[in-house]
């Protein structure tokens, strides 16, 4: 039995050694290469000074060396903490220092780099040509157990500030076990990896894949834009599995491309991140009844997936999502007053260096004689009689924009940064065409010439969470003088 | 107008945000994703008078004003 993440690569190692771990761009890399190595790298960055708990930043674009990294990173014992590349320098100015990272691994040309020189410095694959050698072979002592963390993803946090969630190497272990014996996922899988590292959908794909000795195919996210070149990339590679947040599949299903005849070596498509629209989902169970479709849900805090809904036909209510469904292996989830709560091997170790957060949200199970830390989702919900929960909505401001998971302060905080707004408040509104969810953000200006909102939003927060409109007018106010989200709302809906 | 400005003022537009020069990456920057994507192509479609062969479209020519002027050219002919 693993017990840390990496031995899921020495296990697979041991069954399959020749056979490829990862293709990305035309290339590969086996597992028995993999393994060799992410150990050279993990003795390298133990030289460079990495002990035991240090946070190492990955800020590459997705690549073989960026999975040799995450295992060597974990080999060190050290945490990763995925940013990427698309983060605009002032977010990255802002993580780099919060998790107290001294290496920042890159694969870029050096001038092009933010300055991090009063944190921490970079290593540089581009430059360190000298990584890889057989001096580094020397197997590794791991000094973590199953609690200490492995990684740490940062999102959007309410006030501006983005915050951590430490996710342990007991946390990936189960949801991982669990994931491979519940879909029989095995070493003839061809796995889609389409989520980007710093989500935590790409913790079901890379560690199910490394589990059973199936092969990942990294999907870069630019290719998502383009149906036909996507089709054809899921096809070339025989992909047996997909796994993507549902926004993925509506696009590919509005392109007219997806027929009966296409996919055909897909057998498993998994979702996550936010609900699928009903209308596309029936759709796409239609045309290909023979493909096995599952909801999965769970924050980022509690492991990728903490519940999943087997999908056995086409829903007919079109007017529902279909439910979130119920409890993974070794994982409680409950609701207090329409709140959903999740217990057991899937919460994790809490918000990196923010103990008040941390307080707020994992609470101490607030059942009569339970014991344990359980976290507070946010999230509405509803009980049905067959025992399957229904997603119902948030208790506060955070949105989901194709998967992402945005708290609308967030974007309000950036926009009280620019130096020109005097008012600001972002709303979400349905999106007819996407089936999903759009930002607009309503501004009050202090002046109006030569501003540019969108172009100076873009340095401070990630392409998904700049609002797909801005209006500007004078903000409507509550009796007690708070802008009238709502009322926003409403006019929005009006004037359209 | 040329396809290039037309294009070029159609995304500028669509997406309030402001396109440098005709080689900016615009997938890269965000001003192309798949909200945008899809109102680009239904105008290119009516605009031109030609139909957006999904199969052809890649990263490599349809990521910047001048790559997509290109293509659209090329379905023109």
């Amino acid at each position: 039995m693993a017990k840390l993440v990496q031995d899921y690569v020495a296990q697979s190692v041991k069954k399959f050694p020749s056979k490829p771990a990862l293709v990305i761009n035309g290339q590969s890399i086996t597992y028995a290469g993999l393994d060799k190595k992410s150990t050279q790298l993990a003795n390298f960055l133990k030289e460079k000074g990495v002990r035991q708990g240090d946070r190492v930043c990955l800020y590459l674009p997705k690549s073989i060396n960026s999975f040799i990294s995450i295992i060597a990173i974990l080999k060190a014992d050290a945490i990763y903490v995925p940013i990427n590349i698309s983060t605009p320098e002032a977010r990255f100015m802002q993580i780099v220092p919060d998790s107290g990272s001294r290496f920042v691994i890159v694969n870029e040309r050096k001038s092009l780099l933010p300055d991090i020189s009063a944190v921490g410095e970079y290593i540089n694959f581009n430059t360190e040509k000298d990584i890889f050698i057989e001096e580094r072979n020397n197997p590794i002592n791991y000094a973590n157990d199953e609690s200490d963390t492995a990684y740490i993803l940062y999102t959007s946090g309410s006030t501006g500030v983005p915050k951590g969630v430490m996710i342990t190497h007991g946390n990936i272990i189960n949801a991982t076990d669990w994931a491979v014996d519940e879909f029989g996922i095995n070493e003839n899988d061809r796995m889609s990896q389409h989520p980007p590292l710093n989500f935590d959908l790409s913790t079901f794909d890379i560690y199910t894949a490394f589990k059973s000795g199936a092969t990942l195919y990294p999907v870069s996210e630019e290719l998502s834009l383009f149906p036909g070149t996507l089709l054809k990339f899921i096809e070339e590679n025989e992909l047996t599995i997909w796994n993507s947040v549902p926004s993925v599949l509506v696009y590919l299903w509005n392109s007219g491309l997806v027929k009966p005849d296409r996919l055909k070596p897909v057998r498993k498509i998994f979702f996550n991140g936010e609900g699928f629209p009903t209308k596309f989902l029936a759709e796409w169970m239609k045309i290909f009844p023979e493909k096995e479709f599952v909801n999965m849900y769970g924050p980022t805090e509690t492991t990728v997936q903490c519940t999943f809904y087997r999908i056995s036909e086409p829903p007919q209510d079109l007017t529902k999502l279909v439910p979130i469904g119920k409890a993974c292996r070794n994982v409680e989830v409950f609701d207090i007053d329409g709140e959903l709560y999740v217990g057991g091997q899937g919460v994790g170790a809490g918000y990196w260096n923010n103990p008040e957060k941390t307080a707020a949200s994992f609470v101490a199970d607030p059942r009569p004689g339970k014991r344990g830390t359980v976290y507070k989702t946010g999230d509405l919900v509803r009980l049905r009689a067959d025992g399957n929960y229904e997603f119902l909505g948030r208790k506060d401001n955070q949105v989901k924009i194709r998967g992402n998971r945005i708290e609308l302060g967030d974007v309000d905080a950036a926009l009280y940064s620019l130096p020109y707004i005097n008012e600001a408040a972002v709303i979400a509104v349905a999106d007819s065409e996407s089936g999903g969810n759009k930002l607009v953000a309503f501004v009050d200006l202090k002046k109006f010439d030569e501003i540019d909102i969108k172009k100076d939003l873009e340095r401070l927060i990630p392409p998904y969470m700049i609002p797909d409109e801005v209006r500007v007018l004078q903000l409507p106010k509550t009796s007690t003088g708070k802008i009238d989200r709502p009322k926003l709302k409403e006019m929005y809906g009006n004037k359209k | 107008m040329e396809i290039k400005n037309k294009i070029k003022d159609f995304l500028e537009q669509e997406t309030q945000r402001h396109i440098e020069d005709e080689k900016e990456n615009l997938i890269e920057k965000g001003i192309l994703d798949s909200f945008s994507m899809i109102k680009l192509i239904g105008f290119i479609e009516s605009e031109f008078k030609i139909r957006v062969k999904m199969e052809e479209l890649t990263p490599e020519n349809f990521n910047s004003v001048a790559t997509i002027t290109q293509k659209v050219l090329t379905w023109q002919k």
